[in-house]
């Protein structure tokens, strides 16, 4: 077959076609390359590399990338290379990374004893161990017996953190709450009597206040009793030298690990790896959420989308019902229907807006006057929190689950529904026994679209209760539990804010593309599980039709 | 018998019961569900009027009644004789008093609710001396009360709001003195007096002849004092003239010119322009003063600002910015609010007009009264009027103006604001400065959005199509298996995720390797179509086991070929044909700056974004042709290409148009890949190398600023329900077509 014939026919034209399902193919698997490669590779305990310069400037780091450099309009335009090096060390240099022209290095080695710590505050601290010291006794010198050491410390130090946390959020934390009921409590009585002027309220008053007595005394005693702790956790010492010759002493309470970077066999940087992606899911942030894990931020997105999935069902279910069942059919059911799909369509953000407006303002407002004057103009329910944001996000996912729900209804075959009637069932009968039963995959599937859509969903959230930072969950120990009022984390929002409103852009880089992988992976989760129940259910009616 | 009869008929009677319970749960669940479907159904319609009902105040036309005059002139002097008409008037932010200053030097206080005397204070620096003229300053309450002999006696009004129990139950009053000033050392009467003090400068200006303003600044702190005159040309009559900010000095003449000088160490005539043909009788600059609004003898009224018009202008020009709706009678006070730029004028025979200045709208108007109003003041909350009347009494008004700024033109025409060379669409919704003009164009957002939009369907609706065209009709079955789930994986991906991908990872390598990223558009689908050249020499082994519809197994290696072409090539082509530096080309050849966050990114993520429902709903379309049409076309001899091109292609057009419009829907809305794809900035430029911004984003980005039931807040409500109006309306036209199509094939 000659060539100029297949032209004839337009055979190079369907491959043209061909090309562009071959650029749709490319683009989601680049897509899905380029988040797998920058988010998996950041646990990777990295070895470190130490470079010195022409210039006699010697740094110490992990090689992150290598690209040419760009010289528009000269000859030698991207043909010579630069490094980047992560260097950490930012209380002692001031940056976190340095671009390195690749004719400066001189000298490129990865030397033995050098440490990778992580630690509390200004991102990894990068060097080699020389002193550890309790108070002003020294434990032990050089790299080899700190070595050894370091381990006991650090998980002396992990359980002294743990202790600490425990006492600043649970305890302490619960003196605090019941010091703030007491107070709203002490306004309560305040508004009462100003409504009621004859009663005496004294009684009570000085109830109250005891109350406040007692747990203000209690929480001086845990104070004492945490910096008590403080003061014992935080006497071991231990000290780096960086790689232009500073020494740095770090507290070991603030040490959270350290490793030798260059000294590590396969299995144990795979055993650090696991740690560091186990941090990472279960930790709070740290460090305005570029370190640390997103455990409020998986926590949050995971009860957002339960709540809306216990709102959007019943919601969805029962329109798609009267639609389907009980509506008489005609062209105002037939326009109502393509406005609810239609309703899909509309963009997110307009649901936030209405969440904002009717939700947050007018239905919170309206709830903080009636039930919570005592904390106005401090608002309770009048403000974002997570019960707004599920409402919200039910409300736009609603049209998903009528148009699967409706779908899974009318697949129903007519000869179940008409053998449930000949034995005298009622119509309610039939729908709840018969029809409903027969449809709850497809509804399923509705549902899980839904869960789907909602767990990626941003826009809206940000009008209506999403925050950078919780300081506590939306759900606790303190009576009622479930605190639907308050706002919360959300993945989506994770990568969004710590993508572009970090501070550190750069460093918080590789941990916005890790929690992308989470968040995808939910995503994706549910859409894999949607597309399974239907072929399982297509399957299900092709059988069961006879 | 008789037993087993009973219990028969037990039997019954409980079937029969169990009968009834069942039909009225049914008939219940029939209510039940009838009702909150229903429920269901309107509740969302009323999303659509809740949001487009926060809006609607916007457009709710202001309202004012005339609350009442008040004989204030009732005071006598301390001799019991009457004090003479006062000379200012003020008024606290709660409106609880009012005061004037009467020509013996007492500052009289008034209970704005009845009128009684409340408290006095006098003016001990000037010791019983006649008053002849007084002003109030718009900001700070800065008094001055000058007399016959050319002295002026600063003073301060302040207020101090007592509250018990959170609400506000009085006001303590104090007026402190500033200092006795004598302004004109020949101790000629003082005519007209204004008064304002700044970062601890004090000015004073007095009008001491028809020809001739006297001005002081002074710094008490400092010991720093300088006077001056300032003198109309060829002797004209100044008729009024106000203090502004920065030491600027406005005076109106009797011949319709307008002087601004600048009161430095030096005074400096900045401008002399003519701005009437009558006599120009009111003078008053705008909050901020950038704006100065004339008021002249004919009832004529119009604002001039100092702009560059040209780049290269050495010098500001004054010019007109503004006209208003003129009154008929020679405007006699305009009072400027405090807070925007409403501003009420009051005319020789009483009608006022309460006005915004940027937008030109008389917001209310009340009719002539026969008073002769001398001065017109807005409340500092701008919810009330007060007119000092030549006969000494004061009338006050009440009005409701929230949303003074908001106009149809002001949100979708072009409106000349204050520092611009001509009149432009611009969103810029707040400032750094209390007396920031806010400006609120949907036109720049309507057009990003339109923009934005645009560049994603260039990329999205050709490949999105031609690969459901493939899917559909050329590929093999088992490719068409596997595709449809990635592709609905591709849907799947949060926008979040595409929008961060684009901002931090494409738009820089965009950035770096612009010239191949573009020739990849070129190349990739080259070289896939170049795949035709391959196939008939694939060895035959493997020929034998692709059968046609499998071309994808060539086309993407191919296609990857392509792209790694174009970025080893792409900086050959750059050197050769744009000297090395497209942007630096793209900058001096076409004008165009390149902005890293760009429609480029924007077009590739949101094109990505939508591909996949214009994928699915087209490849839906194709795919349901009837099958006898493309086997009877087939079947005479036409090739796979023109069955598709000339038999599927225009059966299904409707289907592809509708999914189309739906995918446009998409991208009108989207809000987080814009949020991050692009710089945000509100310009009304075509260029695919700079940002825009969108409606969506637009709220995104500036509801979090917007308090409560504002101006900017119900304009972002309009904004939200325009996006929704504009995608419920494409989708359902998508969704009627769809439906129309559906009912073709059926008859087909």
């Amino acid at each position: 077959m000659s060539l100029r014939k297949a032209i004839q026919r337009g055979d190079h034209l369907i491959w043209l076609t061909g090309s562009a399902l071959a650029a749709c193919i490319l683009m989601i698997v680049g897509l899905i390359v380029v988040i797998l490669v920058n988010g998996l590779g950041f646990f990777w305990p990295a070895p470190l590399v130490k470079l010195t310069l022409k210039d006699g400037g010697v740094f110490l780091g992990e090689l992150v990338t290598r690209e040419p450099i760009p010289n528009p309009g000269q000859p030698d335009h991207l043909k010579r290379h630069r490094l980047q090096l992560k260097v950490g060390n930012r209380d002692l240099l001031g940056y976190d990374f340095k671009w390195i022209d690749e004719a400066d290095v001189v000298a490129r080695e990865q030397p033995a004893g050098v440490f990778t710590v992580e630690r509390r505050e200004y991102g990894p601290l990068l060097g080699t161990p020389v002193l550890l010291k309790q108070g002003d006794r020294e434990l032990a010198q050089g790299p080899e017996a700190i070595r050894s050491a370091l381990p006991a410390l650090l998980d002396r130090a992990a359980r002294d953190r743990a202790a600490i946390e425990h006492i600043e959020k649970e305890e302490i934390g619960d003196i605090n709450y019941r010091i703030e009921r007491a107070r709203l409590d002490l306004r309560k009585i305040e508004f009462r009597a100003r409504r009621e002027p004859g009663r005496d309220l004294s009684a009570e008053r000085a109830e109250v206040e005891r109350q406040v007595a007692a747990a203000q005394k209690q929480y001086e005693a845990k104070q004492a009793e945490l910096a008590r702790l403080m003061e014992q956790a935080a006497t071991t010492f231990v000290t780096f030298k960086a790689a232009d010759g500073t020494d740095k002493e770090l507290r070991t309470l603030d040490v959270y690990r350290a490793y030798p970077a260059n000294e590590l066999g396969w299995f144990q940087r795979a055993g650090i790896y696991a740690g560091r992606l186990w941090t990472f899911v279960a930790e709070d942030p740290r460090e305005s959420n570029t370190e640390g894990g997103i455990f409020p931020a998986i926590f949050g997105t995971v009860m957002m989308v339960i709540i809306m999935s216990i709102m959007v069902v019943p919601l969805g279910v029962l329109a798609a019902l009267y639609l389907r069942e009980y509506a008489k059919q005609g062209p105002l059911v037939r326009i109502v229907r393509i406005a609810v799909n239609n309703l899909a369509g509309v963009p997110s953000i307009v649901f936030g807006v209405f969440g904002l407006g009717f939700f947050v303002y007018f239905v919170g407002g309206g709830i903080d006057r009636v039930f919570f004057p005592e904390s106005l103009p401090t608002p309770t329910y009048g403000t974002g929190g997570i019960l707004w944001a599920s409402l919200t996000l039910a409300l736009l996912t609603v049209p998903v689950v009528i148009v699967a729900s409706e779908e899974a209804l009318a697949a129903v075959p007519r000869s179940m529904r008409e053998a449930s009637l000949a034995m005298g069932a009622t119509k309610f009968q039939t729908i709840l026994r018969v029809v409903l039963p027969a449809a709850a995959p497809g509804i399923l599937t509705g549902l899980i679209l839904a869960m789907a859509r909602g767990a990626g969903e941003v826009a809206p959230l940000m009008l209506t209760g999403v925050v950078k930072l919780a300081p506590e969950l939306p759900l606790d120990g303190f009576f009622p539990f479930f605190h639907l009022d308050r706002k919360f984390m959300h993945l989506g929002f994770h990568i969004y804010d710590v993508g572009f409103q970090s501070p550190n852009v750069e460093a918080a880089k590789p941990m916005v593309y890790t929690t992308t992988i989470f968040l995808l992976m939910i995503v994706v989760a549910l859409n894999f599980t949607a597309i399974v129940v239907r072929n399982r259910l297509r399957r299900k009616y092709q059988t069961s039709a006879f | 018998m008789a037993s087993a009869a009973a219990t028969i008929r037990e039997r019954v009677m409980a079937a029969g019961a169990r009968i009834k319970r069942v039909k009225r749960v049914d008939r219940a669940a029939t209510y039940t569900i009838t009702l909150g479907g229903i429920f269901i159904v309107v509740s969302v319609s009323f999303i659509f009027l809740f949001i487009f009902g926060q809006a609607l105040p916007l457009f709710r036309p202001a309202h004012g009644r005339a609350v009442g005059v008040m004989p204030l002139m009732g005071v006598t002097g301390a001799d019991g004789m009457a004090a003479g008409r006062p000379l200012a008037l003020g008024t606290d932010e709660y409106q609880m008093y009012l005061y004037e200053l009467l020509p013996d030097g007492r500052l009289v206080f008034f209970k704005t609710q009845d009128g009684s005397k409340a408290k006095e204070f006098a003016t001990t620096s000037l010791a019983g001396a006649a008053v002849t003229a007084g002003s109030r300053s718009l900001i700070g309450d800065y008094v001055a009360a000058a007399t016959g002999d050319g002295r002026v006696a600063l003073q301060q009004v302040r207020v101090l709001p007592r509250y018990e129990e959170q609400r506000l139950v009085d006001l303590e009053t104090e007026v402190r003195d500033r200092g006795l000033v004598e302004v004109d050392p020949t101790h000629r009467p003082v005519r007209a007096v204004r008064y304002q003090e700044e970062e601890s400068w004090q000015l004073v200006a007095a009008q001491v002849a028809d020809d001739e303003i006297a001005v002081l600044r002074r710094n008490p702190d400092e010991g720093a004092e300088a006077r001056h005159a300032l003198r109309s040309n060829g002797g004209e009559r100044f008729t009024a003239f106000e203090l502004g900010r920065a030491d600027t000095l406005a005076a109106g003449t009797e011949k319709g010119n307008v002087y601004l000088w600048e009161l430095g160490d030096e005074p400096r005539l900045l401008h002399l322009s003519a701005v009437s043909s009558q006599p120009v009788t009111a003078l008053q600059y705008s909050i901020g003063s950038h704006s100065l609004i004339v008021g002249d003898a004919a009832g004529a009224l119009s604002a001039w600002f100092r702009v560059r018009t040209k780049d290269d202008e050495p010098e500001l020009s004054l010019i007109k910015a503004h006209d208003y709706d003129g009154q008929g009678q020679a405007i006699t006070g305009i009072g400027q609010s405090t807070r925007d730029r409403t501003f009420v004028t009051a005319a020789a025979d009483g009608s006022l007009v309460l006005r915004h200045l940027t937008s030109e709208r008389s917001v209310v108007s009340f009719p002539a009264t026969g008073a002769r109003p001398q001065e017109a003041l807005l409340t500092p909350r701008s919810d009330a009027i007060l007119v000092r009347n030549e006969d000494g009494t004061v009338a006050r008004y009440e009005v409701t103006n929230p949303h003074p700024e908001v106009s149809w033109r002001a949100l979708f025409g072009k409106v000349w604001y204050e520092g611009y060379a001509q009149p432009e669409y611009v969103w810029q919704s707040t400032g750094a400065t209390d007396d920031f003009e806010s400006k609120f164009s949907l036109v720049p957002l309507v057009f990003g959005t339109i923009k934005g939009t645009f560049y994603a369907m260039l990329f999205a609706v050709p490949i999105a199509i031609m690969a459901a065209l493939y899917t559909s009709q050329f590929a093999h079955p088992s490719i068409r298996q596997r595709v449809k789930p990635v592709v609905e994986i591709m849907a799947a991906l949060p926008s979040v995720v595409v929008g961060f991908i684009a901002g931090l990872w494409l738009a820089s390598r965009v950035e770096q390797q612009l010239v191949p990223v573009l020739l990849m558009f070129a190349f990739l689908p080259a070289a896939g179509t170049a795949g035709v050249l391959v196939w008939d020499r694939l060895p035959h082994g493997l020929r034998k086991r692709l059968r046609p519809g499998m071309e994808l197994a060539v086309i993407v290696p191919m296609a990857v070929v392509g792209v790694w072409l174009a970025l080893k090539l792409g900086p050959g082509f750059e050197g050769a044909l744009f000297g090395g530096d497209f942007k630096g080309w793209v900058h001096s050849a076409l004008g165009l700056v390149y902005d890293q966050r760009n429609s480029l990114v924007v077009g590739l993520a949101m094109g990505f974004a939508v591909i996949p429902i214009i994928f699915t709903i087209s490849e839906d379309s194709f795919s349901s042709v009837p099958s006898h049409l493309t086997a009877a076309s087939l079947a005479l001899g036409a090739s796979r290409w023109q069955t598709a091109l000339r038999v599927v292609l225009p059966t299904a057009s409707p289907g592809i148009f509708s999914a189309v419009m739906i995918g446009f829907g998409r991208a009108v809305g989207e809000t987080m890949i814009v949020l991050k794809a692009t710089g945000n900035t509100p310009v009304l430029d075509w260029s695919v190398f700079n940002g825009m911004r969108t409606l969506s984003a637009n709220i995104a980005v500036e509801i979090p600023e917007a308090p409560h039931g504002g101006t900017l807040y119900r304009i972002l409500f309009l904004a939200g329900g325009v996006l929704f109006l504009m995608t419920f309306f494409v989708n359902t036209i998508a969704e009627l077509i769809r439906q129309r199509l559906r009912e073709r094939y059926k008859a087909l």
